[in-house]
């Protein structure tokens, strides 16, 4: 049966499409892209974009044809269907690598699972290792006047 | 002149304009500012939320055609091997660059003399060093005095702390027994006029939220003002008006409303960046200077230097916390003379640049094909994250005529102004010294302990540095304007950007840009009596 659904409308599949790229992680401490419901968010940015979106969409539709039910096969078997799909279109994984992984390394859960502070930069800011004194004193030795 | 007629009118309000705005308050004239960009807010600066990264990288993005705000023109760079890079605003450029603040050194000023090769300024180091001096304190420079590749100067704060990342590369070029020192910083390591210390955001390029990197808006602006300058927001110029006498003699420009209007001035002076500029003279052609305004030579908007960037990272086993300011920690000249034995004349310098945030790690590792996608990506990530340092080579670009911003024919920016267009081709000469800095920086990243090293020849999105499309000289059959910066065919029409310079050096162009800013505006002053003669 083909999908009547363009592939990038279609949120379950687009998550189990998400969660192959970047899956949960071995512990579980960081959960797959899909499941943490990034969908929405990069389809959006895929399609502010009319070349990428079609591109896009064209190898989703691969995929699709490829495995009518994709969201439920295992992650090995999406992952070898993407990989081959993926030869053909180069543009599926370099265009929507870059809004997930903002989309992921920008999420609080992600940021809390890799155990960094879940706040922006500022105003809080941070604080840097000193100066090495012995690199101070090398560059006291070799000062002009 | 009509009755609002000012004094001096100023075009562009980044890093030249604000300078020179501050230092023309004193000359007793009306001065009056036309910028096209708004002022903008620390709070609403990426950092200040939790998606700093893809902001940083869309609506903050230092590419006007991907950014597309209502205060950017679009620029022409398809086919580029660099894009040119900029941001419009009060403030300009200053908003969304590294700060890096290295002066160009002597021997920048007398390259044909030196190696034979493009042209000697106009001018020298030590008439610019009194500006130098004024400026690094007006901006809030930190640095360590004592830099051997440079005249000796004292910055007003001490360096910016290297940070893991500093102190492993420093130890590297040690080894190799490399020239390194702390770099000269537009940002503040201590409190300073009432800013505070940085407090290590981390993406300097995105703008700072803190007001610790020194940008024009909160630098230079707020004092011009306080003495009497008038700066206008939302005002884009379209063209330069000519007298019958042949003399500059005011500008038309779009308000806030898009309202065409006429403003009036007895000097006029061109702060619009290396590309804004000769846009602008361009755009500016009348039956009396039909090539352009100033352009008797033909020069305008020829040689465009950029600064080629060869970008060099490591993969270090060792933890490297790697905020902190982006690009300021510490720098090389170690191949900055020429030694033709290398295969190339003139040279670059090395800057050391800290981590990336998880996102940007996450797309750097995937870039060099570090981190996969699929199984394997979180434990690829945490080998990557906060363990890697680089560094990039700033190469010295030499003028070529073929290097062009010219109009394009079609393109136009909201008001329906031509925009540019940019012709740009690298140089062997530029190949072999991004080849050479590439091996080389991929050595001292080995030295300093890298497992892994890769290199980028060429940066594509690192246009950032606009030179040469105005250039000074003596001679007005081989150049726009004189040694202070008057147009040679108009004599009240002066260009204080980056347009000006005749050759780039290999190191950040703003210190130089601001100090020849400011010394034209000295001489200005100083020849008031006769200053069209
Ligand atoms: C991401 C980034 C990083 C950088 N990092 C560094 C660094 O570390 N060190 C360094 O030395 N340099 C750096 N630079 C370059 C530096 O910002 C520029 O050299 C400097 O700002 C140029 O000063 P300027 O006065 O010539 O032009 P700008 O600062 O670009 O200002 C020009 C102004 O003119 C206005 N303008 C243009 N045309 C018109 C018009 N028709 N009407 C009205 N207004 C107009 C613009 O809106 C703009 O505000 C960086 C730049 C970028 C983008």
């Amino acid at each position: 049966m083909v999908n009547s659904i363009s592939p990038l409308d279609d949120m379950v599949f687009m998550a189990a499409f998400l969660d192959t790229l970047i899956p949960p992680s071995e512990g579980d401490d960081l959960p797959g892209a899909g499941t943490l419901g990034l969908a929405p968010q990069v389809v959006t940015a895929i399609t502010s974009n009319d070349r990428i979106a079609s591109a896009v969409s064209a190898a989703l539709e691969v995929i699709q044809e490829q495995a009518t039910d994709y969201a439920a096969l295992d992650l090995d078997q999406r992952v070898a269907i993407v990989g081959s799909v993926a030869e053909d279109h180069p543009m599926l994984i370099s265009s929507v690598i870059p809004p997930l992984y903002f989309a992921y390394y920008q999420h609080p859960t992600v940021l809390m699972g890799l155990g960094l502070p879940t706040r922006p930069p500022f105003p809080g800011g941070y604080s840097i290792d000193e100066t090495d004194p012995d690199l101070l004193d090398l560059l006291s030795a070799k000062a002009s006047s | 002149m009509s009755d609002d007629a000012v004094g001096v009118l100023i075009i562009g309000a980044g890093a030249s304009g604000g300078a020179f705005a501050w230092s023309i308050a004193d000359a007793g004239m009306s001065v009056l500012c036309l910028e096209q960009g708004p002022w903008m807010k620390q709070s609403d600066y990426p950092t200040n939320n939790l998606d700093w990264e893809s902001r940083a990288a869309t609506e903050f993005s230092p590419n006007p055609n991907i950014r597309n705000r209502e205060s950017d023109y679009p620029v022409n760079g398809i086919g580029t091997p660099i894009k040119p890079l900029m941001f419009n605003a009060v403030g300009g450029s200053t908003i969304l660059w590294a700060a890096h603040f290295p002066r160009l050194t002597p021997r920048d000023f007398r390259v044909r003399t030196d190696d034979g090769v493009a042209d000697d300024w106009p001018i020298d180091y030590e008439t610019l060093e009194p500006f130098f001096a004024l400026n690094d304190q007006m901006m809030g420079v930190s640095g360590l005095a004592g830099d051997p590749a440079y005249p000796y100067h004292e910055p007003p704060l001490p360096p910016i702390p290297f940070g893991a990342t500093g102190n492993v590369v420093a130890r590297g070029f040690e080894k190799l027994g490399w020239h390194w020192w702390p770099s000269d910083s537009a940002i503040i390591s201590r409190d300073y006029n009432d800013r505070e210390a940085c407090i290590n955001l981390g993406p300097c390029t995105s703008g700072c939220s803190h007001g610790a990197k020194a940008s024009t808006d909160i630098t230079y602006w707020p004092i011009a003002e306080r003495k009497g300058v008038e700066l206008r927001t939302g005002c884009r110029v379209r063209e330069i008006t000519i007298g019958e006498d042949g003399m500059a003699d005011g500008v038309l420009y779009y308000d806030a409303d898009g309202v065409l209007q006429e403003q009036k001035a007895e000097i006029v002076v061109l702060a619009s960046n290396g590309i804004g500029t000769p846009r602008l003279l361009l755009n500016s052609a009348s039956e009396r200077y039909p090539d352009g305004l100033a352009n008797s030579s033909g020069l305008v908007g020829k040689n465009l230097m950029f600064h080629p960037y060869a970008q060099i990272r490591g993969v270090f086993d060792e933890p490297l916390f790697g905020r902190g300011p982006l690009g300021c920690s510490i720098w090389s000249h170690e191949f900055y003379k020429t030694d033709r034995s290398r295969g190339f004349v003139r040279g670059y310098s090395y800057e050391i640049s800290r981590g990336l945030g998880p996102a940007g790690e996450a797309l750097y590792g995937n870039g060099i094909g570090r981190i996969p996608w699929g199984p394997g990506h979180h434990e690829a990530w945490s080998e990557i994250y906060n363990h890697t340092a680089g560094m990039v080579g700033i190469t010295e670009d030499l003028p070529d005529e073929a290097n062009t911003v010219t109009l394009d024919p079609d393109l136009t920016d909201s008001n329906g102004i031509p925009a540019p267009k940019i012709t740009y081709e690298l140089s062997e000469n530029s190949h072999r010294m991004l080849a050479h800095a590439e091996e080389r920086g991929q050595e001292a990243l080995r030295a300093a302990g890298a497992t892994d090293t890769h290199s980028l020849h060429v940066m594509e999105q690192a246009g950032w540095h606009l030179m040469g499309t105005a250039r000074m000289g003596s001679d007005p059959k081989t150049s726009v304007v004189n040694g202070w910066g008057r147009a040679h065919d108009v004599k009240n029409l002066f260009i204080i950007d980056g347009s000006i310079f005749v050759t780039s050096g290999g190191v950040n162009p703003t210190s130089t840009i601001q100090a020849l800013a400011l010394y034209v505006a000295d001489s200005i002053k100083k020849n008031i009596g006769n200053l069209f003669d």
